[in-house]
């Protein structure tokens, strides 16, 4: 398929997890690719994967937390492709997850940690990349946040650095819609990547009920949300700005128990398919 | 491959604006579309556009406020596809935007009609088509509810008939998710229908600025609710359930001005 066809996308964090899972999807439907990430091997992979199925893309080892870095990675891109149409932010870490701290016990430098990794880089590659998809005559900007950004999470900077990742997107609509910039993010669930399987297993998402905290009983997978990205990225989405979706198997609709069926005034239900976990 | 292939869809409202883009688009990613309307000749006209680009459609005259009306086209779209899988809830109408009418002068009948062809139509619809897509081992809802239903709009029983529509959606994810029935819906803003130009044109959309009210200056095309709802019906957001999505080129997010540029 074809829905980013003649599209050029830089996503950041995409040797792993939910950003490999993207690099993949876009490349799959005729986007060129950058890999940005600062894992060199595990980046490499992921580049090294899309060649292999047909597809273009380039490894530039970032760290988005330095400017310096992104500069450098936007300056290969455009020497490899010649635009950029499509900016994926994605990197993002829930560093209080691994131990369930609280806010007391929340150093310093985690707090940073977690706002340098997804709330700077969004900074430092949105000042590299807008200039030259306003070159290209537009563009679309995917940034991942996270159902933490909207709705009560354990992790105080994490959430905090989330919402910030939501209200950023929409600044980024207003000040470059005339531009032909649409900005829009996505608010994952837990999705089965490294970093999700560490946090869900931290229990951060346990909810009002233990057993039961979300409507699709499986993980999200890096696919879920790649095909979310597709759609915003591509032309379907041209009248989406400035908002949010959740890819989070109807986490946050739940806020009470899904009790047992009493009444039989349904039909017997056909097997569900397995699909996912 | 179309995202939609080997589903059956019913789509009310189907003979006009984003009913009809709906199943003119359900259609080309390879649905069967039952077209359930109202106004039969509004409907077969649809039904031809789509037959036209070798899809299959029926079309049902179908009164969404009226059970038996709608028990009726179920059964006329089983019996003609085998099934139902895909349900778009899209009838609604906005009354007062008509005269702009306030809360004081709005009639006990608008406020009726007004909740039952949003609401209610709903309600009813969901009643009629949810058994069978147990039966076909699961499906795919889409609802179609407004930006004014989660943010101020002028128009108050449209609003809440909205947001009903949004709380609706949300339960009924809940209650059959286990069913591997997924429940979302779509918040337009402006469009560029017939009854979306006339809402445009008395200013109901009008908000901080006269001047802008959205980030992307156009109206939005039955097009766009049309690709929204293909994702949102299609395998692609089998993870997404129970929450909505704003197409709406930036209007609610829109609070503050968008100023000249200094360089
Ligand atoms: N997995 C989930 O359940 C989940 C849920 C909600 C939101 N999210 C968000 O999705 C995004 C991706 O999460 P994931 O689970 O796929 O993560 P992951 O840990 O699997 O992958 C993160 C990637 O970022 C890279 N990275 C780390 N520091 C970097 C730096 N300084 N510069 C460049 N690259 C760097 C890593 O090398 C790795 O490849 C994050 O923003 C995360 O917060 C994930
Ligand atoms: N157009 C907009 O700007 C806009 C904005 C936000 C939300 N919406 C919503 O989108 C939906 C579709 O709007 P539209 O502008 O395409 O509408 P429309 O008026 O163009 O079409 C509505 C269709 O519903 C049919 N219908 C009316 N009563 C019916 C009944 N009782 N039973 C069956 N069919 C019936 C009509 O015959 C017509 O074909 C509505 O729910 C509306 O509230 C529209």
């Amino acid at each position: 398929m074809d829905r980013l066809k003649g599209q050029t996308a830089v996503i950041t964090g995409a040797a792993s997890g939910i950003g490999k899972g993207i690099a993949l999807a876009f490349a799959r439907e005729g986007a060129q690719v950058a890999v940005a990430d600062i894992d060199t091997a595990r980046g490499e992979a992921t580049a090294q994967e899309i060649r292999q199925a047909g597809g273009q893309a380039i490894f530039t080892r970032t760290d988005v937390t330095k400017p310096e870095s992104v500069a450098k990675m936007t300056q290969a891109v455009m020497d490899a492709f010649g635009r950029i149409t499509i900016l994926c932010n994605n990197t993002g870490d829930a560093v209080e997850a691994r131990r369930s701290i609280r806010i007391v016990e929340l150093t310093d430098s985690e707090w940073n940690e977690t706002f340098d990794l997804g709330l700077k880089s969004i900074h430092n590659c949105c000042r590299c990349i807008i200039p030259h998809m306003i070159d290209s005559g537009g563009g679309s900007i995917v940034n991942i946040s996270s159902i933490a950004g909207t709705a009560p999470a354990f992790s105080a900077a994490f959430s905090a650095m989330k919402a910030g990742v939501i209200a950023i997107t929409r600044a980024l609509a207003v000040q470059y819609a005339d531009d032909n910039i649409r900005a829009n993010c996505i608010c994952p669930g837990a999705i089965r990547t490294p970093g999700g399987i560490s946090a869900a297993k931290q229990g951060i998402y346990a909810g009002i009920n233990n057993d039961r905290i979300r409507l699709i009983e499986r993980f999200g997978t890096p696919e879920d949300v790649a095909n979310a990205a597709v759609f915003l990225a591509s032309e379907e989405s041209s009248y989406i700005t400035a908002t949010s979706l959740a890819v989070d198997g109807g986490m946050l609709a739940l806020v009470s128990n899904i009790p047992p069926r009493t009444l039989d005034s349904v039909p017997k239900r056909a097997k569900r398919p397995p699909k996912g976990n | 491959m179309g995202k939609l292939e080997n589903r059956v869809a019913v789509v009310t409202g189907g003979g006009s604006g984003l009913g009809r883009g709906m199943c003119i688009r359900f259609a080309a990613e390879g649905a069967k579309v039952i077209i359930a309307d109202l106004k039969p000749d509004a409907a077969e006209e649809t039904a031809a556009m789509i037959r036209e680009k070798g899809g299959e459609a029926l079309a049902v005259e179908c009164n969404v406020l009226i059970a038996e009306s709608i028990a009726a086209m179920v059964k006329t779209g089983v019996a003609a596809f085998g099934k139902i899988d895909l349900l778009s809830n899209n009838t609604g109408i906005c009354l007062e935007a008509r005269n702009s009418t306030r809360i004081v002068d709005l009639e006990e009948k608008d406020w009726d009609f007004t909740m039952d062809l949003n609401l209610k139509s709903t309600y009813l619809c969901c009643k009629y088509v949810i058994p069978e897509m147990i039966k076909a081992g699961g499906g795919a809802i889409v609802n179609i509810a407004s930006i004014a239903g989660h943010k101020p709009a002028f128009s108050a029983a449209y609003g809440a008939a909205k947001a009903g529509v949004i709380a609706l959606t949300q339960s009924v994810a809940m209650q059959y998710a286990d069913d591997n029935i997924r429940v979302n819906c779509i918040c337009p803003g402006p469009m560029k229908t017939p009854t979306g130009i006339m809402a445009n044109r008395l200013g109901i959309y009008k908000q901080a600025q006269p001047a802008r009210i959205r980030m992307l200056e156009r109206l939005g095309e039955a097009e766009d609710i049309a690709n929204a709802a293909v994702f949102l019906l299609s395998e692609d957001s089998s993870f997404i359930t129970g929450t909505q999505l704003n197409v709406d080129g930036g209007s609610i997010a829109m609070t503050v001005n968008i100023p000249p540029r200094q360089k």
